[in-house]
């Protein structure tokens, strides 16, 4: 998210340029700058996303930046979903009403006063919440009461006046909060309200090369069958030739699993249901992910076809079976890593085994 | 002509720089077209006035209050960030506003507060006030109760803001002296006009939206002035409506307009929140009955005297 003009490189021409401009600055804004030096918010999106209740992030469109983003405060996480609970915030403080919870910049690590929309709270996907902008200290005595929605635990100094109906213009300004943060929720709330679509399943190709590993392969074996197991996904249908490959692979091992088990458990995964779907190559598909993955040609492709083979069918969220091998940093299982696809976005919930 | 990386990379080196500069200067020049000088910056013109204003941006809201940190945080291009720096100038034109506003009430409440309906003392060299003969305690109010005055004073009806008019009455006298009465008793000390310019700020919280959002239409069936005819039939409504209640269903009434959660409210009364939730659905079914047939405007006006009856009733009630 960082654009070029952030990276800090400055051109010796821009330089003299900038430098001609501070000359011709008002005293009163020198004076200004020099008595409010500030402290410029990071708003660089960090993968794998982990997330922690009362941390303040931005909550950002699934697709692009076709809406403007909002902040929000995390009150819950689904690691299973790859979901997160938050409420929103907002910087307008004076128009706080009996639900909204003013906090200090002390307190919230913001350099600005902000308001907690307890009322205002939706479900996101994890990886829409990438960039951490602050948290809410967990000093403050009322924080957990107010993030269950217990406005009235905070201080009356720190909370505006009831609504009283549709007369007060608050009204008005509530629900186009409400609809703010709707439109940016959509996606993940469509997705979890919607009982026809389940989750989806892929293993992570890389895994094939634990297969070679003697004992610890069968461990990662057993594993990624256990996984499938415990889960009511749809497999993406790599997925399944990777279990029978492994069963294959490891029938003969001295593993003290005898062939009739090994075979038992393989018949377990390829009964369960699979993504439909007619897509047969990943020529056209090469994700950017976050954060980078270390794989050969190979894997990659297949990993962009399982992928490809996702987003036909319309999911917009994934779960990976997967090792840390397979990522260029620290992964755990409930971490979310962002795949970007031309212009769509899906996200890969992480199940290290 | 800057560009979005331009205002990114000046926000970078030094905060505000002339490009932001010249963004805020853009959007205080669309800004006070819509507004009169004398009212929004005491000033014949805004040739006058346009540079304070453009300085009150930068040094009070971007770089004080870290507004300027919000609107980077939040901006996806230069269009996001002119959308967001025009709301700013306009959220400072309403504080204000609402400034001159609630000088002005102050100054007709010292009025009102000088009449025979009121003691005036002094402490610690501060004039306070308390009702006529009142015992109540020589200490100025507290938080909670400074927040518990507001709300029994916003249950008062006002006149809805109009961005045009010069000195909005907000209150008429009437309103303002029923305002002031509901403070009085419902708070158990003397207050000052220090304080009860808090408790206004917060009654006038919506004001805000209100000019932001430039609702005036919206106003329209709100605030449509009553017929004679229709004043009738809304005091007739409200006093039948208060004569059906028992005292505790309009305890009930006015702890819900108030916005009181159930809990609180059957923490007051002493009976459980689901025998709370029953009563309170007689009171609305009485409500419902009354206000069935009556336009929206009506129904409006109706709670609207309920809310100033019950502003002064409750108040003495809980005295």
């Amino acid at each position: 998210m960082v654009s070029p003009a952030r990276s800090g490189i400055v051109s010796p021409s821009r330089l003299d340029r900038l430098m001609a401009k501070k000359s011709a600055l008002p005293d009163w804004l020198l004076e200004a700058r020099v008595r409010n030096p500030g402290n410029a918010l990071s708003d660089e999106s960090v993968f794998p996303v982990r997330l922690n209740r009362g941390e303040i992030r931005l909550l950002e469109s699934m697709d692009g930046d076709e809406l403007p983003p909002r902040v929000v405060v995390i009150t819950d996480t689904d690691v299973e979903t790859g979901t997160a609970s938050v409420v929103l915030v907002t910087n307008e403080f004076e128009l706080a009403t009996a639900s909204d919870v003013l906090v200090l910049p002390d307190e919230s690590g913001l350099p600005y006063q902000a308001v907690v929309e307890t009322d205002v709270v939706t479900s996101v996907w994890a990886v829409q919440v990438a960039t951490k902008l602050g948290r809410l200290s967990p000093d403050l005595p009322w924080l957990d009461a107010v993030l269950r929605g217990n406005s009235e635990s905070a201080p009356a100094g720190r909370r505006g006046l009831p609504v009283l109906g549709r007369s007060d213009s608050r009204w008005a300004w509530k629900e186009s909060e409400v609809l703010s943060l709707q439109a940016l929720a959509a996606p993940c709330l469509a997705h979890l309200l919607d009982t026809e679509s389940a989750e989806v399943l892929i293993q992570d190709p890389a895994l094939e090369r634990c297969l070679a590993a003697g004992w610890e392969g069968l461990a990662t074996l057993a594993g990624v069958i256990d996984a499938i197991n415990d889960s009511d996904a749809v497999l993406e249908p790599a997925g399944v030739s990777l279990a029978s490959a492994g069963i294959e692979a490891f029938a003969d091992l001295p593993a003290g699993l005898g062939h009739d088990a090994i075979l038992a458990l393989g018949q377990a995964v390829q009964g369960r249901p699979t993504l439909s779907g007619a897509r047969e190559g990943a020529e056209d598909i090469n994700p950017e992910w976050r954060p980078r993955r270390i794989e050969d040609p190979s894997t990659s492709a297949k990993m962009a076809l399982a992928l490809g083979r996702c987003l036909d069918a319309g999911s917009r969220t994934v779960r990976v079976l997967t090792s840390q091998a397979s990522w260029g940093a620290a992964m755990l299982t409930g971490d979310c890593a962002l795949a970007r696809v031309g212009t769509r976005r899906v996200q890969v919930v992480c199940q290290v085994v | 002509m800057a560009t979005w990386s331009d205002i990114q990379a000046e926000y970078e080196a030094d905060r505000v720089g002339l490009e932001i500069l010249a963004e805020v200067e853009r959007a205080v020049g669309l800004a006070v077209r819509r507004y009169d000088p004398t009212i929004y910056a005491k000033a014949s013109s805004w040739d006058d006035a346009r540079d304070d204003l453009v300085q009150d941006v930068v040094v009070k809201v971007l770089l004080e209050e870290g507004q300027l940190e919000y609107l980077m945080t939040v901006s996806r291009g230069l269009d996001d960030f002119r959308a967001l720096l025009f709301r700013q100038v306009r959220r400072l034109l309403a504080r204000r506003r609402q400034r001159s506003v609630i000088d002005n009430l102050l100054d007709r409440s010292r009025t009102v507060l000088e009449t025979a309906g009121f003691d005036k003392t002094r402490r610690s060299g501060v004039v306070v006030y308390k009702l006529a003969g009142a015992d109540v305690e020589a200490r100025p109010p507290a938080e909670e109760e400074i927040r518990r005055a507001a709300v029994r004073a916003s249950l008062v009806a006002t006149t809805r803001f109009r961005s045009g008019e010069r000195a909005p009455e907000v209150y008429s006298p009437n309103a303002l002296a029923t305002v002031l009465s509901a403070v009085a008793e419902v708070l158990p000390c003397e207050f000052a006009l220090n304080d009860l310019d808090q408790i206004l700020r917060l009654t006038l919280t919506d004001w805000i939206p209100s000019f932001l959002d430039g609702d005036e239409q919206s106003d329209a069936v709100s605030d449509r002035a009553l017929n004679p005819e229709e004043e009738t039939i809304v005091s007739d409504t409200a006093s039948r409506i208060l004569a059906a209640c028992s005292t505790e269903q309009q305890l009930i009434l006015t702890r819900k307009l108030e916005g009181l959660a159930d809990e609180q409210v059957a923490q007051e009364i002493g009976i459980s929140r689901p025998t709370l939730a029953n009563r309170k659905e007689a009171v609305w079914r009485l409500l419902e009955k009354e206000l069935h047939d009556l336009s929206e405007a009506l129904q409006l006006g109706v709670t609207r005297e309920i809310g100033n009856r019950l502003a002064v009733s409750i108040g003495q009630a809980d005295g």
